[in-house]
């Protein structure tokens, strides 16, 4: 799944948690958290499960 | 990394309580981590949010408290025990918001008119912050005999807790940068 951009500035989020959501739905969904490197915005959206488990993201920045 | 953004480490009065001595406790903690450098903190009282009482949940607190959680890296919870636990209305205050408290630090003041420190409300709390997403430090302040503590002004009477709170916010704030670091840089696998 694409990645998420910050609607505030625009730079590439980092999917960095997942919610397990119960009882909405006979799928099984979770909530994606997603935090921008550059401002600290937050978002989040709700996926299905199968489609949340793609393959992992780059680091966005090398640790420091 | 945003590494220039100053953290933002709020601290939460935890009862609205009438004469209530936590309060004193919430304004020396806010006042140091106000002293340090890269830090922006400020006290929210729950006292002075808006409550429904006819629902309860993510997203249906007051838009101040979600607004101020999603924009903090951390939060210090200064919690009176109640019956070994939490006060009701913090509880209610904290299940208002959910997705804004993931891969955040949290750290608490307890505070007891007696003489055990808060320790029963620091060990109920832990697995509501853990099922809220927040991941706490293991450090605590505990003050106990409060009434010790603080005189009726606020003044601090102890100068311990200086330095125990000096210790308990460098825990928070290492912990606060870390999680900030991983929340913004690292991707789930």
């Amino acid at each position: 799944m694409a990645r998420l951009q910050c609607p505030r500035c625009g730079a590439g989020m980092n999917r960095h948690a997942e919610k397990l959501v119960y009882g909405e739905s006979a799928a099984e969904l979770v909530d994606e958290i997603h935090a921008c490197p550059r401002c600290g915005n937050l978002e989040s959206r709700r996926v299905a499960l199968a489609e949340s488990a793609g393959p992992a993201q780059d680091r966005v920045t090398p640790a420091p | 990394m945003g590494e220039s953004r100053p953290l933002s480490i709020p601290v939460i009065l935890g009862t609205s309580r009438k004469g209530r001595m936590s309060a004193h406790a919430a304004r020396f903690v806010c006042q140091a981590l106000g002293k340090r450098d890269g830090i922006c903190t400020e006290l929210i009282d729950i006292a002075d949010l808006e409550h429904r009482l006819d629902d309860n949940g993510q997203g249906t607190g007051d838009p101040r408290f979600a607004d101020c959680m999603a924009r903090a890296d951390g939060i210090v919870i200064v919690a009176p025990e109640y019956n070994h636990a939490m006060p009701g209305l913090l509880k209610h205050v904290l299940d208002s918001c959910l997705k804004e408290y993931i891969h955040k630090a949290a750290g608490i003041v307890a505070v007891s008119a007696g003489p055990f420190g808060g320790t029963r409300v620091v060990e109920t709390s832990l697995p509501v912050l853990r099922e809220l997403g927040l991941v706490t430090i293991f450090w605590d302040v505990n003050v106990g005999g409060v009434g010790k503590v603080f005189d009726p002004s606020g003044n601090l009477l102890d100068d311990a807790f200086v330095r125990r709170t000096d210790k308990f916010l460098s825990e928070l704030v290492w912990m606060a940068k870390t999680l900030r670091y991983g929340r913004e840089c690292i991707a789930l696998n």
